[in-house]
This record gives C-alpha cells, sequence and structure tokens, in this order.
C-alpha cells in the first residue's frame, strides 16, 4: 500500500491566478470601502483580465494611482468611488489605460493587540 | 520559422511602468555606482545620449532637458524580465533565454496561421500583460529574425515578418551590414574595405569569399541571410551536450529528505563544473530512478526539466532550482537506487555580453574598459545574483537615484488613492 500524501493547501492557489502577470498595491484610502476595500488593504492585481463594467481597477490619473469601480459611460469614462465627489471622469478615453484589474482586496480581522512578532504581517506591510 | 523578442528600451520600460508620467520624457539608468549611461529611453537617443556616456558629462545636458535619471534597480528588473520570459514560453515549447530582455522562440510548424497576426498578437498581449513595451521579428533563420526585430523598431513597427523572398529584399536592401548580428568590429572593417555597406550587398557576396574571409561563421551567417538555417536553437544553447552529476545509491533511498540532499550535492557539483568551464546553463534536468532489474518492486523514472530565467552557474540558484524541482518529482512508496542533476542549454558565460558588444554602435571610439564594466554591469551574473538578494548586505554602492522595488519587496509596493 502506498501512503497518499498530497501537497499541503496553499492559499496562493485560490487567489492569484496568473502569478506571471499579478502585481501588488496598497490601498491608501477608504473612498472604496463601500466596495469593501478598505485603507490599507492589500490589492491583488492581475494585468491579464479585461475589465469589464462594474470591476474594479487600478488605474493612473495625472500623478496618482487610483483603485475605483470601472464605470465606462458613453464617450466617457467614470471611475466610481463611494462617494461622487471621489468619482473621476475621463473624458479624453484614448489618454487613459487601465493599468490592472484588481481580483482581491486581503481584509485582515486579526485584532490590533494580536499583531505582535511575526503576526504583525497578516495582510500588512 | 523563429521569432525573436525583446523589451524596448528595457529598463527605462521598466522604471515607467511604475512612473507612468514619464511615459513621453527623457530618461536614462545609470550603471552600478551611477557611472554611465546603460539604457535610454527614445527621447534620450533623441537628444544624443549615447550608450556608456559618463553620467558626470552628460549632467548638465540631462537636467537642461529636464531628463529623469535612474540608478540600475536590477531586482524590478529581473523580476519584470522573468515575467516576461514565461510570458513569452506560453507561446512556443522552445524558448532561448538569450538577454535579460531578449529571447528566441521556435515557431516551429504553423501551417495554416496568419504569421503577421500572430506576430501581433504575442506583441499586443505581452505588452498588456506584462506592462512591457516588446518588440517581435519573425523569419525563417535566428538571423532573420533578430534582423526583422531590428528593422522592424526602424519602421516604429512592434512586429515584423519576413515570411517571404519579397519581404526579405526589401528589408535587407537597406539594412546596415554594421546592424546584422554576428557582424563585430573585426567583420566591420573587412566588409567596409571590400564595399560592402548592407546586409544586401553581403548577401550578394560569393559563398567561396565569404568563408575564405569570415571563416566558418560569416559563411554561417550568410547561409541564413538566404534563409537556410544554421544557428538553431539547440545549437546555440548547447555548446556541450551537457554536464551530469549523478549517483546511484548503495541501498534504496525512499525519504525526501536524504534524496534532497543527493540532489543538492549534485546540483553544486553541476555549478563547480559550468564554473570551471566558463559557461552557464539555461536549463535543468533533475531525474530520479528505481531498480529497474528488481521486479518486485513499483517502478518509477521520473524526470524534470526546468527552464531558468537567467543563465546561471552559482552553487546557490542551481541547488535552489533542482532540490524545488526533485520535490515536484518525488513520490512517497518508491525504492529509489538512482537520482542525478543534468544541465543543458549550456552558453559561455561572456555570449551575451561579447553579443550586446558586438551589435554596439559603430562609433565605438570609447574607453573600452569603461564599456566593458558597463557591459559587466549590465549583464554580469554576479551584479544579478547580488541584486535579488538585495544591495546592502554586500554592496555599498553609490546608487542616488534608485527606484522602489515595487515587485520584490512588500514595504516597496505602490499605494493607491
Amino acid at each position: 500500500m502506498l501512503t497518499h500524501e498530497e501537497p499541503e493547501l496553499d492559499v496562493s492557489e485560490i487567489i492569484v491566478m496568473d502569478p506571471d502577470n499579478t502585481f501588488y498595491m496598497r490601498m491608501g484610502s477608504d473612498a472604496m470601502r463601500g466596495h469593501c476595500i478598505q485603507k490599507d488593504h492589500i490589492l491583488v492585481i492581475d494585468r491579464s483580465l479585461k475589465p469589464v463594467p462594474g470591476c474594479i481597477v487600478v488605474f493612473y490619473h495625472e500623478g496618482d494611482f487610483y483603485t475605483r469601480e470601472y464605470s465606462p459611460e458613453g464617450a466617457r469614462l467614470l471611475l466610481k468611488a463611494d462617494l461622487p465627489t471621489d468619482h473621476i471622469v475621463i473624458d479624453e478615453v484614448e489618454r487613459w489605460t487601465c493599468w490592472g484589474v484588481v481580483i482581491v482586496s486581503l481584509n485582515p480581522v486579526i485584532h490590533p493587540q494580536q499583531r505582535v512578532g511575526r503576526y504583525a504581517r497578516v495582510c500588512a506591510c | 520559422m523563429f521569432a525573436h523578442v525583446d523589451i524596448n528600451n528595457c529598463y527605462v520600460s521598466c522604471e515607467r511602468l511604475f512612473r507612468p508620467e514619464l511615459e513621453g520624457r527623457i530618461v536614462v539608468v545609470l550603471s552600478n555606482n551611477d557611472g554611465c549611461v546603460i539604457a535610454r529611453s527614445n527621447e534620450a537617443k533623441a537628444i544624443g545620449i549615447k550608450m556608456a556616456d559618463a553620467e558626470f558629462m552628460v549632467r548638465a545636458k540631462l537636467a537642461e532637458h529636464n531628463a529623469v535619471m535612474f540608478s540600475s534597480n536590477y531586482a524590478l528588473y529581473a523580476d519584470m524580465s522573468a515575467r516576461l520570459m514565461n510570458n513569452l514560453a506560453r507561446y512556443t515549447y522552445t524558448l532561448m533565454v538569450y538577454s535579460i530582455d531578449e529571447a528566441f522562440m521556435a515557431l516551429g510548424n504553423l501551417a495554416g496561421i496568419n504569421l503577421d497576426n500572430h506576430a501581433e498578437t504575442i506583441s499586443t498581449n505581452v505588452k498588456k500583460h506584462t506592462g512591457l513595451p516588446i518588440t517581435v521579428g519573425v523569419g525563417p533563420t535566428m538571423s532573420l529574425a533578430k534582423l526583422a526585430n531590428k528593422a522592424a523598431k526602424k519602421q516604429g513597427s512592434t512586429f515584423l515578418v519576413l515570411d517571404s523572398i519579397e519581404r526579405i529584399n526589401a528589408v535587407i536592401k537597406d539594412f546596415p551590414i554594421e546592424d546584422v548580428w554576428g557582424v563585430g568590429m573585426a567583420y566591420f572593417t573587412k566588409l567596409n574595405e571590400l564595399g560592402i555597406k548592407t546586409a544586401h550587398d553581403f548577401r550578394e557576396m560569393n559563398p567561396d569569399i565569404v568563408r575564405k574571409y569570415m571563416t566558418v561563421q560569416g559563411w554561417r551567417l550568410h547561409q541564413e541571410l538566404w534563409g537556410v538555417p544554421c544557428n538553431v536553437i539547440r545549437d546555440i544553447a548547447e555548446r556541450s551536450k551537457g554536464i551530469e552529476s549523478s549517483q546511484s545509491f548503495n541501498t534504496y533511498q525512499t525519504e525526501l529528505g536524504q534524496l534532497e540532499e543527493a540532489v543538492a550535492m549534485h546540483a553544486a557539483t553541476v555549478a563547480l563544473k559550468l564554473r570551471q568551464q566558463k559557461s552557464m546553463a539555461l536549463n535543468l534536468t533533475v531525474y530520479l530512478r528505481t531498480n529497474k532489474h528488481n521486479v518486485k518492486h513499483d517502478q518509477y523514472y521520473p524526470s524534470i526539466t526546468v527552464k531558468i530565467p537567467f543563465a546561471a552557474n552559482s552553487s546557490h540558484e542551481l541547488t535552489r532550482v533542482c532540490v524545488q524541482a526533485l520535490r515536484a518529482i518525488w513520490q512517497p512508496g518508491y525504492n529509489y537506487l538512482k537520482t542525478g542533476v543534468r544541465a543543458t542549454g549550456i552558453i559561455p558565460e561572456g555570449e551575451v555580453q561579447f553579443n550586446l558588444f558586438n551589435n554596439h554602435d559603430s562609433k565605438r571610439q570609447q574607453n573600452l574598459s569603461e564599456l566593458m564594466d558597463m557591459l559587466n554591469d549590465r549583464y554580469g551574473r554576479g551584479t544579478l545574483r547580488i541584486a535579488a538578494e538585495g544591495f546592502d548586505k554586500t554592496w555599498k554602492m553609490k546608487q542616488d537615484y534608485l527606484s522602489k522595488q515595487y515587485t520584490t519587496n512588500w514595504q516597496d509596493i505602490i499605494t493607491t488613492r
């Protein structure tokens, strides 16, 4: 009888689909709280995915990277946040390039008091 | 058919991916110690910045043009290069990583496939997925594929396919002979004396004369320009058949730990042999064997070949790769009698450097040692490996304009708004 040993579960198997085209960024604001993305969440970004309306994208606009909801509206592109004041409207779609599609936002629920030693690293950097 | 793919202005493109505002601006990357220019954006080329220009010589000019300078960020470039190579590997069974920013692909017999579409697909998809702009040259030989790549860039295109004699003729007509792959300074001088100015002139030469003046190497190039493959990917990759280290055990081995030790030892032996003959390997094969003469035992002869993103000959790197490979093939429940490590795709340590040197523009009256330093900086294995392990541990060098390790250090990832 052979002992059957399977490789142990690795969480990246269900988070990173295309490692060669995956990048990570950090959410720096609470503009997307309503989309379940909080400040300091680590974002898993896959450049090989095509954006579809309603998905979360990272884009570069006038000197900053933004994480927003992708909402094309005819000739213009609306990048939605929770509040309209944080929306970004891009009229010249030509000049706009989607940097990548966010597929996961890592939400740590560990208690701050537990963040000691190596546990300080839980979904944080 | 072959494809030759490279990253346009590789290091500059890596920096721009994380600083998109630098698109359209003059950008240069400096060698180790911020000594001289080793990569330039097209805009930098346009204002006359040359490869290997000393930083202090061009500092004023760059400042005047509001240019952006970077110190070499090898951790970033090596990671981005590996991403590119892995993407390219999806389009071919045979990928030959030629240097940090270029590779050859065997396209095989793609009967019924429109090569223009195929080349465009590769260039568009890989650009989108990795964020790095690339150029794809396709031709019936490696020399023509490389020539197609260069011609594509001159035309401002992202791909060029030379799949007919008409297309080849149209391109080689004005293609400067000194830009042909493998034509170094010595051949260039000789050909110039003979009045050979273009790839077309060279191709029209009598093969016997080519052989007389340029030895068998020149003759091969001549053949390749006629579309007769002389370099096959294997030829360049495997100068020697491979280096192997293996052993049969005195007693059957079943445990992974013991096999790991054995494989690590073989990997280190292979690495040493590679270093002794001043070569590096692109592929590593790890295999296991049970005893086929023992009919009572279950038999298992697994073998795995791993392409390493950069040719390597360090014990550290080979051991790491081989042990990982072993873990992928090892299965419990078998009595292993033999294991071994074989390195193939062996290239001389100096090859990539030599080739960049050959391709360097003909007005290369610069200080030779400075240029060699630059090349070592660009491709030296020490540089790449040490960079991957972090600069601070071993090197104290000047890097005033170092960008972040966006892809290899959690502390350095970008924050979005």
